[in-house]
């Protein structure tokens, strides 16, 4: 990658854009939004959010920083760069949760100041561990007085929608917002939603009227007069708090908040082999201090914890699991982990998609991780994917520069378990194979069995 | 591909919005239905045919609204 390029998904909004030069991040800010993000600036308002941590700090520096893009600009700012950005089609219920709640929060705090968000976009929330943080501070201009809320539509189809659609009808929202990438069309929503549901009065307000009126407007012509609506301030506000009280109200079906609950609390580590294995990861983690460890097929990220305990300073998990994340995600956020677990199925992970297939970048695009953890997952893809032995230690091996892989047996149970009901078509499965194709790619550091049944732990270093 | 897409996306929001601040919002969404009203008390009345002018009358009601 060249040492400074614009971001891909940064083109929507004239006001400005990011660019990333020998890895800070500057936003420059041109001459139409100027004066606007001037008036925001001076109003301390982006200082203070960003003090209780909800928005990303900002601060100016010379244009030349920005390199070429900073030429046209009135000026520039830089942000601290992000470890991982992740999209909200990777979240999980709570996550994409939390980021609608900061968002409405940032919306009410600045309301009151005389300031507004000119857009809803989730993919202005970003995530530090587990908590989400407002990235955008282009998003803030000056509020006019009587002015509609111009980015409800899109945070109904990118916060609101997603979140009923699992709350009511038990939907995970992840593959349908990946594959619209826009979030989920109110009018789609409303088809879906069944009759009981629409009686709710905010389900009736922000999904089946919108949804009715947006029908109607197709159909007849809309009266010009509907530019001057009118939006006094206590109604945006009360639009606000109503969506935050609702949102917040959303719950998971089948009472998984009362399981997770449980994971508040540390779990330990029991059995003679998830000890070793607990071990193994810590004196992994303790040894090469990762900023940035990825943890493939987390379930619910007991060992990220271990490896941050450790040393690592920053763990994604990825399990397509969706109950495993959510479980994850509460523990972060409880222990205050700087863990961020998403909902990645790691055999067909986020592509990279959007304008000229740039704009939302593909899980390797965002990689290589300095430290990955493949534990127990081997044989999930061999097996139950049947991805040849050699595909699977080349992509793992690819995305970080080292990591602790686990190799379990073909007469493990779980593997047993695995064939039970196919013919074994694996005669490569072996953990002779397995050490040959790890041998190949990367030096082989450490080797620890850690089960009676074979189950064995490789830590690589690339070579 | 839904018809919206061809059209502002944030009218349904836009006209939302007008109802829930108030008669401004709702007299433009009355002047949306206001042919099917019209057309529907003349049926009561035993009219079938539909005079050629526009509710000129509605359409100043709607911009004197809104303009307050």
């Amino acid at each position: 990658m060249s040492a400074a390029y614009r971001d891909a998904g940064s083109f929507r909004d004239p006001s400005g854009s990011v660019s990333v030069v020998n890895g800070h991040v500057y936003r420059t800010v041109m001459p139409a939004a100027a004066a606007d993000h001037d008036s925001v600036r001076r109003t301390g308002i982006l200082e203070e959010l960003a003090g209780r941590g909800w928005v990303i700090e900002e601060r100016r520096v010379d244009k030349a920083a920005a390199g070429s893009a900073g030429g046209p600009a009135s000026y520039v700012v830089e942000h601290p760069k992000l470890a991982f950005i992740s999209y909200p089609y990777e979240w999980c219920f709570h996550a994409l949760k939390d980021a609608a709640l900061l968002h409405l929060d940032v919306h009410l705090h600045c309301l009151d100041r005389g300031i507004t968000l000119c857009d809803a976009s989730a993919y202005n929330i970003q995530f530090q561990g587990p908590s989400p943080v407002f990235i955008d501070t282009l998003s803030f201009r000056p509020y006019r007085d009587g002015e509609i809320w111009v980015g409800h539509r899109q945070f109904c189809d990118q916060f609101v929608n997603p979140l009923l659609l699992r709350a009511l009808l038990g939907i995970p929202h992840n593959a349908w917002y990946r594959g619209s990438m826009e979030g989920i069309p109110v009018q789609h929503l409303a088809n879906a939603l069944p009759f009981r549901s629409k009686l709710s009065w905010n389900a009736m307000k922000h999904v089946v009227l919108q949804a009715a009126f947006e029908r109607l407007s197709t159909k007849r012509r809309v009266p010009g007069a509907m530019k001057e609506i009118r939006l006094p301030r206590s109604s945006f506000r009360a639009m606000l708090t109503g969506l935050r009280s609702w949102l917040d109200s959303l719950q998971t079906p089948n009472g998984e908040e009362t399981v997770w609950r449980r994971y508040a609390e540390d779990n330990s580590y029991r059995d003679e082999e998830a000890q070793k294995k607990a071990q193994f990861v810590s004196a992994f983690a303790g040894a090469t201090r990762p900023a940035l460890l990825w943890d493939l097929g987390c379930n619910t990220a007991e060992y990220s914890k271990v490896a941050l305990r450790a040393g690592a300073a920053l763990a994604i998990g990825f399990d397509f699991d969706a109950c495993a994340i959510e479980r994850a995600y509460a523990m972060a956020r409880a222990q205050s982990l700087n863990l961020l677990p998403l909902n990645v199925d790691i055999t067909n992970p986020s592509p990279s998609q959007g304008w000229a297939q740039h704009e939302r970048k593909g899980l390797s695009e965002r990689g290589p991780a300095d430290a990955l953890l493949a534990l127990a997952l081997v044989h999930h893809l061999a097996i139950a994917k049947n991805v040849p032995l050699s595909y699977v230690v080349d992509w793992l091996v690819g995305l970080a520069r080292s990591g602790v892989i686990e190799f379990v047996q073909k007469d493990d149970p779980m593997v047993r378990e695995l064939l039970r009901f196919r013919e074994d078509i694996f005669p490569d499965y072996s953990e002779e194979n397995f050490k040959h194709a790890l041998s190949a790619r990367a030096r082989i550091h450490k080797v620890e069995r850690i089960s009676a049944t074979g189950r064995t732990l490789y830590w690589f270093e690339r070579t | 591909m839904p018809a919206y897409a061809y059209l502002d996306p944030a009218t349904g929001s836009v006209l939302l919005q007008g109802l829930l601040a108030g008669i401004a919002g709702l007299m433009v969404v009355l002047r949306l239905y206001w042919g099917q009203v019209k057309a529907f008390f003349r049926r009561l009345r035993g009219q079938t045919e539909l005079p050629a002018e526009e509710p000129k009358v509605a359409d100043r009601a709607i911009s004197e609204q809104t303009r307050q």
